[in-house]
C-alpha cells in the first residue's frame, strides 16, 4: 500500500477508496442518501418500473403500468377527471378513455411519439420518487439490436428527468433478472447468464438472444418486428371478416387474445363472450386466434434455430436445455411445448424450452435494476438538461 | 507528480483498480517520497501533495464528463461530414464462459460499451 495519506477528492472515483484514505473522507455525489436507481422496461403496451437505493438490494417501488398517456379532451367539465388533471397515465388514462386522447408513446418497441414519451418518463419519475428531489439514474431496456435513432429517442425523452442513463438490450436484462443470485454458486444451478437462449416476446418486437457468459454481440441477438400487437392485428382483421360491424376496438381484441391465446393444433370450438352494440354475443374464435398465434411460431422458429446453430459445439448441448420464453408472449398457451416439439422433430439434441414464469413482466426491469446497482461511475451516460 | 496522480485517477475511472493501485504503490509512493525529501517542512509537503491529488482528481472528473458529452456530438458530426464511412471491424465473438468463471455485471456492461463504440466508429 502507498505510504501516502491523501484525502479522496469528490470525483471521479468509481472504485472504492483505497485503504490509505481516511474513513471519513468525502464520498462521491452518487452515494448521497437522495440517490435513487430505476430499472425500467419501457414496453410498447406495458412498462415495468422497479426502483431502489444504490448499495442495497431493497426494491422500494415495483409497478407494471400500461404504456399509455391520456390527454384530456377540450371541453370536459370540471370534476369529471379527478383533480381536473390535464394528463392521465396508465390505468387511469384507460379508465377515462372516453374523455382523453390516448397516445401510446412507443410502437414496435421504439419511441414513436416523443412528447408523450417525455410525459410518460416524467410519470415514471414521479412514481419512483414522489418527493421529486432524488437524483435518479435509470437503466432502460432497449430491443435487441436497437439502432442509434431508437436509443437517441429514449435519451431525449429522459433528458432533464433522469440525471444519468444506461441503455441495455432487453433479452440480456431478462437473463440477468431471471438469474437467481442466491443460487448462482450452488452446485447444480444452471446460471442463465452463463449459457441460455432467451426468447422475449413483447408487444412490438420479439427478441431472441444467446447469453453465454459474455455480453451478446450483434450476431447473438435477433429482433423480429412481429409480436403481440401484430397478432392482435391479424385477429382483428379476421374478426371483421367473419363478423362484420362487430364494433370491437383493438383494445378489446387484445383482451380477448390475452385470455385465449394458444399455439399448436386448432382448439376449435373456442367460444368467446363479447358485448356488441350493448348485446351479449358468443363468437367462435378458435381458428382466428390459433392461426394468428401460430404465426408467432413461424416467425420465431427460424431465428431460434439460427442462434442455436451459431453457438459453439462445446456449449450447444447445455444451451438446448436452457431455452427460456419470457415477456407477454410467454403467456400464449403451448408456446413452450410447440417450440420444443419442433426442435426435437428437427433433430436437435434433447431440447428443453421452458417459460420464465409468473414474474415474466418484471424480469427485464429486475435485470435493469441489478445492472444499475452494478454499473461503474464511468459507464453511465450523462443527460444534459 | 501531477502526471502520476492523473494516471492513477484515470485508471480508476476506467475501472482498472488493480493497475491504479500498482502505480500508486510504486511510482506515486516514490515520487511522494522525493517531494518530501526535498521539501523543508513535512506537513507543508503533505498538504501540497493532498492538494495536488485532489486537483488532479477533479481534472480527470471534469475531463471524463466533457468526454461523455463531446464524444457522441463529435461522432455524429464527423459521421455526417465523412464522405465515406469505413465500416468498423466486427468484434470477434468472445469465448463462451466456463462454469465457475466469475464475471461481474459491470464487466458485461464494459463489453457492451466497447461493442457500441466499435459499432459507431
Amino acid at each position: 500500500m502507498s505510504s501516502l495519506t491523501l484525502e479522496k477528492p469528490p470525483a471521479p472515483a468509481s472504485s472504492p477508496a483505497p485503504a490509505s484514505f481516511p474513513a471519513g473522507a468525502s464520498r462521491p455525489a452518487t452515494a448521497k442518501a437522495t440517490s435513487l436507481l430505476i430499472g425500467l422496461d419501457l414496453g410498447t403496451n406495458k412498462s415495468c418500473i422497479l426502483a431502489g437505493p444504490p448499495a442495497s438490494t431493497d426494491i422500494t417501488v415495483s409497478k407494471v403500468i400500461p404504456s399509455v398517456v391520456g390527454y384530456v379532451k377540450d371541453g370536459i367539465v370540471d370534476g369529471i377527471i379527478t383533480g381536473n388533471a390535464r394528463i392521465l397515465y396508465g390505468e387511469d388514462a384507460l379508465r377515462q378513455r372516453l374523455h382523453v386522447e390516448l397516445v401510446a408513446p412507443l410502437a414496435e418497441g421504439v419511441i414513436a411519439r416523443p412528447e408523450a414519451a417525455r410525459d410518460f418518463m416524467q410519470h415514471v419519475r414521479q412514481l419512483a420518487d414522489p418527493t421529486g428531489r432524488a437524483e435518479i439514474r435509470a437503466v432502460v431496456g432497449v430491443p435487441a439490436n436497437a439502432g442509434e435513432p431508437a436509443r437517441e429517442g429514449i435519451r431525449r425523452s429522459a433528458q432533464g428527468i433522469f440525471s444519468r442513463i444506461l441503455l441495455i438490450p432487453e433479452p440480456f436484462l431478462a437473463a440477468l433478472g431471471f438469474r437467481d443470485d442466491a443460487r448462482v454458486k450452488q452446485p447444480g444451478y444452471v446460471d442463465p447468464v452463463v449459457n441460455s437462449l432467451f426468447i422475449d416476446i413483447g408487444a412490438g418486437t420479439s427478441d431472441l438472444c444467446l447469453v453465454q457468459g459474455y455480453f451478446p454481440t450483434r450476431e447473438d441477438q435477433i429482433s423480429i418486428p412481429f409480436a403481440g400487437d401484430a397478432i392482435d392485428g391479424i385477429i382483428h382483421e379476421e374478426l371483421n371478416r367473419t363478423y362484420p360491424n362487430n364494433g370491437l376496438s383493438r383494445l378489446s381484441v387484445r383482451e380477448i387474445k390475452e385470455a385465449n391465446a394458444y399455439v399448436g393444433p386448432s382448439r376449435k370450438p373456442l367460444d368467446v363472450k363479447v358485448v356488441i352494440g350493448g348485446k351479449g354475443r358468443t363468437l367462435e374464435l378458435g381458428d382466428a386466434i390459433g392461426n394468428a398465434c401460430n404465426k408467432m411460431i413461424e416467425k420465431t422458429y427460424p431465428a431460434l434455430t439460427a442462434l442455436i446453430e451459431a453457438a459453439s459445439s462445446d456449449s450447444v448441448v447445455t444451451l438446448l436445455q436452457n431455452i427460456i420464453v419470457t415477456g407477454g408472449g410467454s403467456q400464449i398457451r403451448g408456446i413452450d411445448t410447440v417450440l420444443q416439439k419442433k426442435l426435437a422433430e428437427d433433430g436437435y439434441e434433447s431440447p428443453k424450452v421452458r417459460l420464465a414464469g409468473q414474474d415474466f413482466q418484471r424480469y427485464v426491469a429486475l435485470g435493469a435494476l441489478k445492472a444499475a446497482r452494478a454499473a461503474r461511475e464511468n459507464q453511465w451516460q450523462v443527460l444534459l438538461e | 507528480m501531477r502526471r502520476i496522480c492523473r494516471r492513477v485517477w484515470l485508471l480508476r475511472s476506467e475501472g482498472r483498480g488493480g493497475e491504479a493501485q500498482r502505480v500508486e504503490e510504486t511510482e506515486l509512493a516514490a515520487a511522494a517520497a522525493q517531494v518530501r525529501e526535498i521539501s523543508e517542512s513535512g506537513p507543508e509537503a503533505d498538504a501540497r501533495l493532498k492538494a495536488l491529488w485532489a486537483e488532479e482528481g477533479e481534472r480527470v472528473a471534469a475531463a471524463m464528463a466533457l468526454a461523455e458529452i463531446l464524444a457522441p456530438m463529435l461522432s455524429d458530426r464527423l459521421g455526417a461530414m465523412a464522405p465515406v464511412r469505413v465500416p468498423a471491424p466486427v468484434p470477434e465473438r468472445p469465448e463462451a464462459a466456463t462454469p465457475g468463471e466469475a464475471r461481474g455485471i459491470a464487466d458485461f456492461i464494459d463489453e457492451m460499451l466497447a461493442q457500441d463504440r466499435a459499432g459507431s466508429r
